[in-house]
């Protein structure tokens, strides 16, 4: 082959050629995209500026499947993804973990003072049978439980000498106290692990836990929306 | 010569009404043309040259009746086909020697074969990618922006300051544009650019 005089490929037909990318439009007029595809068909040189605008374009479909990148009107970018994780994370940690407590607590504070682990202050339980935990006090041979009404009267009582016992539901009313004492009863002073609670439906105990869930879950779930409604706002872009 | 010209363009005509006796008139017009530009390419005594120059005239006329518009200029036109042609045979043929094997050897490749669909795929992602280096920042950033981040016009028509989206589209077309001319520049420029394939 002889040495090339020229640059290289140039177009068959300038004014054609100068719209050929107009191919790529869906609402091309028939007869235009039949003068365009047929030059197409004899113009490497067009040929070429389609292929590198395929290439382009191919490569951005090829990095969004690999990398989860954003697509309009196609599945949720990363920051969509992160919403849906830190979301759900959220929940799950609400669910698994303790609420904080609502209202003043009677009992002591402090790591070495003895408390009521579960229910927390204020907390809204499902009805039925209601398991009640506290941390352990040293020297005391077996614990009393009491649960009372709103008046203050006596609903239940039992004993045990572990460290948690379960409630039939008779013993709870919609809104129950339950004392703990020692014995020996000099051990702690009277009144210390005392905690009350509600009894509700499914739907009040998960609106419960999702009001006053701790810092952790709540920090997961505002986080949750917030990364939610920024890649709203991308998609809309 | 124009009265050449006007003769072959009142040939095409008649070969777009349907007188398929024009295809004979319009090939023997022609050929001289589309072969001295072959043969200045390719060698008056390559192999390939009479399949080039066959090729081209049958893509005239089947361009002709395909669109039925008569080119400004019917030699010009196949004379720029054929030396597209003969560019990309040139490609093919370094390809099919670099490989040094028989896969090759049964047919030449299409007529307006893009030069990237002639080239293995890590060698045209190389040459996209330098020609997405050589462009001038404002052409990258769009193009970037128009493919991998798949913004759209109006967006960009917003951050350009652009009266419509036409305009960016427009634009996109011109930095298209010089990439392409990159490409060329790199697959058929000067000894020291050639690089690819």
């Amino acid at each position: 082959m002889q040495e090339h005089q020229e640059s290289g490929l140039e177009c068959v037909d300038p004014v054609v050629g100068e719209r050929i990318l107009d191919l790529s439009a869906p609402a091309l007029d028939s007869a235009e995209r039949t003068l365009l595809e047929a030059h197409a068909d004899v113009c490497a040189a067009c040929r070429l500026t389609l292929d590198l605008h395929q290439e382009l374009r191919s490569r951005a479909r090829s990095e969004s499947g690999t990398t989860g990148g954003r697509r309009p009107g196609s599945r949720p970018g990363a920051t969509g993804w992160a919403a849906v994780a830190a979301l759900a994370a959220g929940l799950a940690l609400a669910a698994i973990l303790p609420p904080r407590p609502v209202g003043p607590r009677i009992d002591g504070r402090g790591d070495d003072t003895p408390q009521v682990l579960r229910p927390v202050e204020g907390e809204v339980v499902s009805a039925g049978d209601v398991a009640v935990r506290w941390t352990p006090v040293p020297g005391a041979d077996r614990y009393r439980v009491r649960a009372t009404d709103p008046e203050g009267a006596t609903t239940w009582t039992g004993t045990t000498v572990a460290t948690d016992i379960r409630l039939p539901a008779e013993a709870s009313s919609h809104e129950t106290r339950i004392l703990v004492t020692a014995e020996p009863q000099d051990i702690i002073p009277p009144g210390v692990m005392s905690v009350s609670y509600r009894t509700g439906g499914a739907w009040d105990v998960l609106r419960h836990r999702l009001l006053h869930s701790g810092a952790l879950p709540q920090a997961l779930g505002l986080g949750g929306v917030l990364l939610g409604l920024a890649a709203i706002l991308r998609r809309r872009d | 010569m124009m009265h050449e010209q006007h003769h072959v363009s009142a040939d095409c005509r008649q070969y777009i009404g349907g007188d398929d006796a024009a295809a004979e008139r319009i090939c023997v017009a022609l050929e001289p043309a589309v072969r001295a530009g072959v043969t200045g390419l390719l060698g008056a005594g390559d192999p390939d040259g009479d399949d080039v120059v066959q090729e081209v005239l049958l893509a005239l006329l089947a361009y002709l009746r395909r669109t039925g518009i008569v080119p400004d200029n019917p030699a010009a036109f196949s004379v720029r086909i054929a030396r597209n042609r003969c560019y990309n045979l040139g490609i093919w043929r370094r390809r099919r020697r670099a490989q040094d094997v028989d896969d090759h050897a049964e047919a030449l490749p299409s007529l307006a074969a893009s030069p990237l669909e002639l080239m293995e795929r890590d060698q045209k992602r190389r040459l996209v990618d330098d020609a997405l280096a050589d462009l001038d920042p404002p052409c990258r950033e769009l193009l970037v922006a128009v493919y991998r981040h798949e913004s759209s016009m109006e967006k960009l028509r917003r951050r350009l300051g652009l009266g419509s989206v036409q305009a960016v589209y427009h634009r996109r077309n011109i930095c298209l544009e010089k990439a392409r001319k990159f490409l060329n520049r790199r697959l058929f420029g000067c000894r020291s650019d050639r690089a690819y394939p």
